[in-house]
């Protein structure tokens, strides 16, 4: 088995295994063993560290390695009570720190071995390297040059973004009906992107996502409907969340954190904490609610694009 | 620590494809409001709750990951949804004080 096969093409990969170095992928973290110790140990050591082979040092020199088909030799043959000198490999092909990866992936393509030694320089023995390593090693660096583009393509957009700042205002509006939690989430969604899009800072439009998905939610479970609508201005964005009704009764018992009128059936789904009005509070800049019993509710939240608001989760 | 420790360590299951970051810290609570208001970006957030809106909380919210504990399935919708929005959904057997303590430990190892 080989970790890369026959290249086709020039990929990523392949220019990785050419740059990192095999100290960059080997384990440091080393079981190691020493010729008298019998192969019953050994077997013990390999099941509890979970690993298939170890090094056999003697006065810190690497004389041998012993692996798990020794192991099974021994049980085989009955002489597993018997020292690790005595049946250890004593070839060992070791690969020293500072080659290539590139060098490792060949070297396991030309050997059989599972497992190679590492030495330094002066050839004392450092780490060891297996395929599975390689691997992971690989896919750790694919995933940060992944995320690294991943941010420069945020940068580029914010740049861009920040141009169009200024354009004309945007609006949105969505229309919200009562009991209809399968769309909760559509504005927010929509009006975070729309920010985004816009170069706004995460934190501003995830505040205005949280603000509005509150609002959608309130909507859903105590109105018998109503709408989202998303002014985006050159340096706020305003969000107007209205109902047809009922209305609230007490206003300011409403905005006390863990105070709701949720049904049992909207709890048990983990809406109605009574956290809604506190956390769009939390969220906006500036905040106001009228509520007219018999009428409906209307509420109105603006945040700004410079704003230092925390929504808490920051 | 990265997603890809955490689900191996706490041994959890994959229910869609993932894209391995950086995890913050994690979450546990099944109040959705409470998740807004105190989850963090780059959270795996521990639930019960097993439905669509599930997956907005946690898109909103930029979370790495959530994580149906107590064996939960998805309703087929959140899965869907998970999928649509690029939100990592996994599931474990273990209980959420369970998952919570092995995540907790995880993490001041990986601080430490």
């Amino acid at each position: 088995m080989s970790v890369i096969g026959a290249a086709n093409g020039f990929s990523v990969a392949h220019e990785l295994v050419y740059t990192l170095k095999v100290r960059d992928a080997m384990q440091k973290d080393l079981v190691t063993v020493t010729p008298g110790t019998t192969l019953r140990e050994v077997q013990g050591l390999l099941r509890e560290h979970r690993i298939s082979g170890t090094p056999v040092l003697e006065n810190d020199l690497l004389v041998g390695i012993v692996s798990l088909e020794d192991i099974i030799n021994a049980l085989d043959h009955g002489h597993i009570e018997e020292s690790v000198g005595r049946w250890m490999t004593r070839e060992v092909v070791t690969i020293q720190e500072n080659m290539p990866l590139r060098r490792a992936v060949e070297f396991f393509q030309r050997y059989q071995y599972g497992r190679l030694p590492v030495v330094d320089a002066e050839g004392r023995l450092c780490g060891i390297l297996t395929q599975a390593d390689i691997v992971v090693r690989l896919m750790l660096e694919l995933n940060r040059m992944a995320e690294e583009a991943a941010r420069r393509e945020t940068e580029l957009l914010a740049q861009a973004g920040a141009a169009t700042t200024s354009g004309p205002a945007v609006t949105m509006e969505f229309s919200v009906n009562a009991g209809d939690f399968d769309n909760a989430g559509i504005a927010s969604a929509r009006i975070k992107s729309a920010l985004q899009e816009r170069g706004v800072d995460l934190k501003v439009a995830r505040r205005a996502a949280i603000a509005t998905y509150e609002a959608e939610t309130n909507i859903i479970i105590h109105s018998i409907g109503g709408s989202v609508k998303a002014q985006i201005d050159a340096d706020r964005i305003t969000i107007e969340a209205a109902d047809w009704g009922p209305g609230i009764e007490d206003v300011e018992r409403a905005l006390r954190p863990g105070f709701s009128t949720a049904s049992e059936l909207v709890r048990a789904m983990g809406f109605g904490a009574g956290m809604g009005l506190p956390n769009i509070q939390k969220c906006a800049d500036r905040f106001r609610i009228e509520s007219t019993p018999g009428t409906g509710t209307r509420l109105h939240v603006e945040i700004d694009f410079d704003s230092t608001t925390s929504d808490g989760g920051e | 620590m990265r997603l890809a420790q955490v689900i191996e360590e706490l041994g959890l299951r994959p229910l869609a494809s993932f894209c391995d970051r950086e995890v913050t810290g994690g979450y546990a609570s099944d109040l959705l409001s409470d998740v807004l208001a105190n989850g963090r970006e780059g959270n795996v957030w521990l639930t019960i709750q097993a439905h669509r809106n599930v997956a907005a909380v946690a898109s909103l919210k930029d979370f790495a990951a959530v994580v149906l504990t107590g064996g939960r399935s998805p309703q087929d919708d959140l899965l869907e949804v998970a999928q649509q929005e690029g939100v990592c959904l996994l599931s474990t057997p273990l209980s959420t004080y369970e998952a919570a303590g092995k995540l907790y430990a995880l993490q001041q190892r990986a601080d430490g």
